[in-house]
């Protein structure tokens, strides 16, 4: 039951960030940048995930979020990316945020939230899924990233407020066109639209 | 001891209720002078038939547990029948009388008291045996006189005691408690009777012990064999549950006499507000409390101990005090004198674990506690418990009677006598297990949605054989949740459920030692009892197939509509029958009020409505009656029953918003017809059933609802919040063979009802005669149906001029209806000339918003839709029509428009993967497809879809 409930805005934004967090712990488990040792079997929506427990990952990932989640209150995230990089950029996951919390008038979006935890573990399964099956790049030698596409004038005030915070985000250099795409899947259910695709930077020849 | 912290020491000993004894004691034997034989039976294993049931049948924490629920229950019941009048009254008046007592006491404060039977157990199993009186008797399931036995195989008790000890060792740890001699002191307070053990004692425990036991050194928890080293003349009693059961009931009953506000804590212990006796009866709380334990013993001969003070702390503290068979009052005046001589222990929900902390720290008496401030105490031991902690050693205790009792779990766990040969025994336990925890479910009527699976299983390197008995000796204990879609107590289900866990843990079956199944968030189902008292099979819900109605999704407060569907089921079944019209309701009843009422509408034949007067009715309002028409249409072409389905916004206002639209679907299930419904279709329909409450996404779109019928197009009903108000209707292909029959019936515009044509308004007009003429320019297309369907003007992504979103999707609807035509054959053609037009006038009542329509081609949006749509459309002809293949473009670009490309991909691959078998034209528009589609993909994401090269 409770397939929909009501969420305050914070809540929502709330499961918007835990969907995200278990992704990019999903993806880098996927990708194998690090040993599978750092890693720990754990439970999210009732699908079993994997979760870094090493810490500095843990809290730059953390950071990240805790960003990503209060630009998402004011509406201001276009994307959320992770950079796979091998000096140059391999792989992009791009979390891209189509629309947002149409709030009713008392504040509390309703959420049906057993079709998001289904989407959400769909997303993971094709994630795992995907980069299991590739195994045609070393990975190894690769280092993440990430970045965070704003709309309006969110960079402004986020340079306002990096003052106050340890965790600095600067300017992303031009970022250069993949050399395709390829879609993971969507997370759409009525407030949230999440697109998750990957761009590739690899030739097509590889 | 109170038989309530017997039991929860029990618990946090791990050490599970001792069924009975070895069954290598055959032999009968006395037990008391009383002349009691105990028959030795051989303990049955689980997995073995009526394992459970004998189980619960000698389980002592099973009965004292159940019995502390039983009596919340109970006390709730009396509550609800009392009628304002209390016998026990009466009986003060009596008393008074004999006993000369003056009713003159003023009592101005709230008293609390806690009255708490004296070692209950025992007492009520000396009314058996009055000879025993004034002896050491304690209760338990072994013998007094029983003899050393031979150490079983495998078992070590040594290992098993050190393992329990490193164990609470750890744990201390946790407490940081540094100093060894400390820990040491702490160990020999925990574990006393390791020195008492030796390798053949008897590990029955013991339940409850009488004073003169206690005397002795004896106290409750303890294990049989110790306690007769310390009193050798121990006599032993056998439990009496149907005694405890007794005399519980006529405590209770005899409480709630005077007062039912009443919080049930144990089948032996409970609390009462004194305060409106006191002040009815003017008894001082002394005297009250006399008179209540006479009552008691006269009715019970059982001894109860009352304390009183002026909040339920005081009182709970005052019985300690009282103990045994007294009675004391704490004064507010007292309280803190009092408080200031105990020690940390005697505090409610501080255990050993806690009490250690606290030494660690250096507080041992609630004097030593009053010192701490409250931040210290909530940096220590949380907010919520800091908190507590910190007013309670003050003798402050803001908590008020639990009147309403709310269970947030419910479980059976059995961690005795598992040992399973195989997987068939595990699973017929947790059949048997299952239907426990159902029946359990049951009888407080909820269902539980959190599951979760406890096992207990061997540790590595524990012996096989454990110490006690059956027991389960040293365990690692894991356990694993799974929440399900919908709340239930379906034994079947739950079954299921948990061997997919057992299957998940990849447990062997035979180091398990223990199994509970837990289930959480729970959901009373009086709400949705009866409208649905099974859930699990298809028939009963195919018999059930019913209407929901809510004709204003958007405007119906949930609330209004969980209230509303039992009555509207009723309406349903009433229903059966087409010709069953009533009287027509008020038309102009309240509007605010509507959507409750008008749930179902019963109209007259349409000829006798005044089409001026339908005209002036409010837009919403005309276009629910229209729509009750076209049902009815729908229901004269002669099929089976109508049903009526309306959508209910499954996620709230804003979900009904975006779904916007008349997604009405005219659904029916006959069982024969479903029959007969090709096999992906029946499935369709039953995981529909099977997923009640979710929302697929094919049912998301009006526009899909509408066209598509025959992907199971569903209807859930989620009602608010938590409350299990569910329904989910399932329209079958019925609707489907019928709704463009009605349609076609048109041929000409003179088919159409005069005096409704008149009362349309002129676009609408318009629109149908448009529509007519351009059918009939159709049916003389060479290609029927094919061509039309991707002719560019029709094509949804282009609407071709026409500016009213509801009249794009009207275009929509009536393609794909022509198109299933060929699909309808079988169906009667039955014109019904009022249906077209009144779909027109629907969808222009409703159109006006539509942020979220999900994009279709030709009324297909899921992927097997279009897969068939384009497999149909390659065997259409040798080479593709330019139009066409500009609408399966133009479909693919509003996809990337959409930033759909999930779904795109699999469409492009498919196109591949069939441009191999085509001609050459084919090949060459196909491509011409996906190169344009790319172009689109590269516009809005810098680059081209990625392709499996092996194509390209």
């Amino acid at each position: 039951m409770t397939l929909s409930a009501s969420f305050g805005r914070d809540e929502c934004i709330g499961l918007v960030v835990d969907f995200l967090e278990v992704s990019l712990h999903q993806i880098l488990w996927a990708c194998k940048l690090y040993p599978s040792e750092i890693f720990k079997q754990t439970q999210k929506f009732n699908a079993l995930v994997y979760k870094s427990i090493h810490p500095e990952i843990n809290s730059y990932i953390d950071n990240t979020l805790n960003t990503v989640r209060n630009l998402l209150s004011n509406d201001f995230v276009e994307k959320l990316v992770m950079v796979i990089k091998n000096n140059k950029p391999v792989e992009r996951f791009v979390f891209s945020f189509h629309s947002y919390y149409k709030t009713t008038p008392s504040g509390k979006v309703t959420l049906n939230v057993t079709e998001i935890r289904q989407q959400a573990t769909a997303i993971w399964l094709t994630m795992s899924q995907r980069l299991g099956s590739e195994t045609h790049y070393d990975r190894e030698n690769c280092t993440f990233a990430f970045e965070i596409h704003t709309r309006n004038v969110a960079y402004d005030k986020m340079l306002e407020r990096q003052s106050t915070e340890d965790f600095q985000w600067i300017v992303a250099d031009n970022i250069k066109n993949p050399n395709s795409v390829m879609p993971i899947r969507k997370l759409d259910s009525n407030p949230f639209c999440i697109d998750v695709y990957t761009e590739d930077y690899r030739g097509d020849d590889s | 001891m109170t038989k309530k912290q017997d039991v929860t020491e029990c618990q946090n000993r791990s050490e599970e209720a001792v069924i009975k004894d070895s069954p290598e004691k055959n032999s009968p034997e006395k037990v008391s002078s009383a002349g009691d034989i105990r028959q030795s039976r051989e303990m049955k294993r689980a997995g073995e038939d009526d394992f459970l049931s004998e189980f619960y049948k000698r389980s002592r924490l099973h009965h004292i547990s159940t019995m502390g629920a039983l009596f919340k229950r109970h006390v709730t019941e009396l509550r609800e029948k009392n009628n304002g009048i209390f016998p026990g009254m009466e009986n003060i008046e009596n008393w008074k009388k004999t006993s000369g007592y003056q009713g003159s006491h003023k009592n101005e404060e709230t008293v609390f008291m806690h009255i708490d039977m004296d070692c209950f157990f025992v007492s009520v199993g000396l009314r058996n045996h009055p000879s025993l009186v004034g002896k050491p008797v304690v209760v338990t399931h072994a013998k007094a006189d029983s003899k050393p036995l031979p150490r079983r195989e495998g078992s070590n008790r040594e290992y098993e005691f050190e393992c329990y000890k490193e164990h609470w060792i750890k744990k201390s740890k946790f407490a940081e408690s540094n100093n060894a001699e400390e820990t040491e002191a702490g160990l020999t307070d925990v574990f006393p009777r390791l020195q008492d053990l030796d390798e053949t004692c008897s590990m029955s425990e013991i339940a409850s012990c009488s004073y003169e036991a206690r005397a002795a050194g004896i106290y409750n928890g303890m294990f049989m064999g110790a306690a007769l080293k310390l009193c050798p003349s121990l006599v032993a009693i056998p439990y009496d549950f149907e005694g405890y059961k007794e005399v519980s009931t006529l405590l209770y009953n005899t409480v709630a006499s005077y007062t039912l506000d009443l919080e049930a804590v144990s089948c032996d212990e409970l609390y009462a507000d004194i305060t409106t006796v006191l002040r009815q009866s003017g008894l001082a709380p002394a005297d009250f409390a006399t008179h209540l334990k006479e009552v008691i013993f006269n009715k019970t001969r059982c001894n109860a101990s009352v304390g009183m003070g002026p909040n339920m702390l005081m009182a709970r503290l005052a019985t300690k005090k009282a103990k045994p068979n007294g009675l004391f009052y704490i004064q507010k005046e007292q309280m803190a004198e009092f408080m200031k001589s105990h020690k940390i222990e005697d505090l409610p929900g501080v255990g050993r674990s806690m009490a250690h902390r606290f030494h660690a720290l250096g507080v041992n008496t609630c004097l030593d506690m009053q010192q701490v401030t409250l931040g210290k105490l909530q940096q220590e031991f949380g907010q919520k418990q800091g908190q507590t902690l910190y007013y309670m050693c003050r003798g402050e205790d803001k908590r008020s009677l639990k009147t309403e009792h709310i269970r947030k779990s419910i479980s059976a766990d059995i961690n005795y006598g598992i040992r399973f040969a195989n997987d068939q025994e595990m699973y017929k336990f947790v059949q048997e297990l299952s239907s426990e925890v159902s029946k359990r479910m049951e009888e407080i009527n909820v269902r539980g949605r959190l599951l979760t699976l406890k096992l207990k299983i061997r540790a590595k390197d524990a012996p096989i054989e454990t110490a006690k008995f059956m027991g389960h000796g040293v365990c690692d204990s894991i356990s694993r949740s799974t929440t399900l879609v919908t709340a239930t107590r379906e034994i079947k289900i739950i079954e299921k459920e948990v061997q997919i866990l057992l299957k998940q843990l990849k447990v062997d079956c035979r180091e398990l030692r223990g199994m509970g199944i837990q289930f959480s968030k729970l959901v009373a189902d009086n709400v949705s009892k009866g409208k649905q008292p099974k859930q699990n099979s298809l028939l009963s819900f195919v018999a059930r197939s019913k209407i929901v109605p809510s004709e204003n999704p958007i405007t119906v407060p949930p609330e209004d509509v969980a209230k509303t569907v039992p009555s509207e089921n009723v309406a349903a079944s009433n229903a059966e029958e087409p010709d069953d019209e009533k009287t027509e309701p008020d038309k102009n009843q309240d509007d605010g009020k509507r959507a409750n009422e008008n749930a179902r509408f019963e109209l007259p034949s349409f000829s006798q409505i005044d089409p001026t007067v339908l005209d002036q009715l409010p837009d919403d309002l005309k276009a629910d009656i229209i729509q009750e028409y076209q049902k009815q249409g729908i229901t004269l072409s002669g099929m089976n029953s109508p049903t009526k389905n309306y959508p209910e916004p499954v996620a709230g206002p804003s979900k009904a918003e975006a779904e916007n639209g008349p997604s009405f679907v005219d659904s029916q299930i006959d069982p024969s017809v479903f029959d007969q419904l090709p096999d992906d279709l029946k499935n369709d329909i039953i995981q529909e059933y099977q997923r009640k409450g979710i929302t697929l996404s094919v049912a998301k779109s009006p526009t899909k609802n509408l066209t598509k019928p025959a992907a199971g197009t569903s209807k859930t009903e989620t009602a608010p919040g938590s409350s299990t108000t569910k329904e989910s209707v399932i329209s079958s292909g019925t609707a489907l063979s019928e709704k463009p029959v009605s349609y076609d019936g048109i041929e000409e515009i003179t088919d159409i009802d005069a005096s409704y044509w008149s009362a349309l308004p002129d676009d609408i007009r318009i629109e149908i005669e448009r529509d007519i003429q351009q059918r009939k320019s159709e049916t003389t297309s060479p290609i029927k149906g094919w061509k039309s369907i991707f002719k560019p003007q029709r094509s949804p992504v282009k609407p071709a001029g026409k500016t009213i979103n509801g009249k794009a999707k009207a275009e929509i609807k009536r393609k794909t209806k022509f198109q299933e035509i060929p699909k309808a054959k079988v169906q009667p053609t039955i014109p019904t000339p009022v249906a077209i037009a009144e779909e027109k006038v629907i969808i222009d009542a409703k159109p006006l918003e539509a942020p979220k329509e999900e994009l279709t081609l030709s009324g297909a949006s899921t992927l097997p839709e279009i897969r068939q749509l384009l497999l149909e459309w390659f065997s259409s002809s040798d080479s593709p029509e330019n139009e066409d293949c500009e609408a399966v473009s133009k479909f693919l670009a509003s996809l990337v428009n959409n930033k759909e490309l999930h779904k795109i991909e699999p469409i492009i691959l498919f196109l591949k993967r069939r441009s191999v078998e085509q001609s050459d034209s084919w090949k060459r528009a196909i491509d011409d497809i996906i190169n344009t589609t790319q172009l689109y993909v590269i516009q809005y994401y810098n680059a081209p879809l990625k392709l499996p090269s092996s194509f390209s």
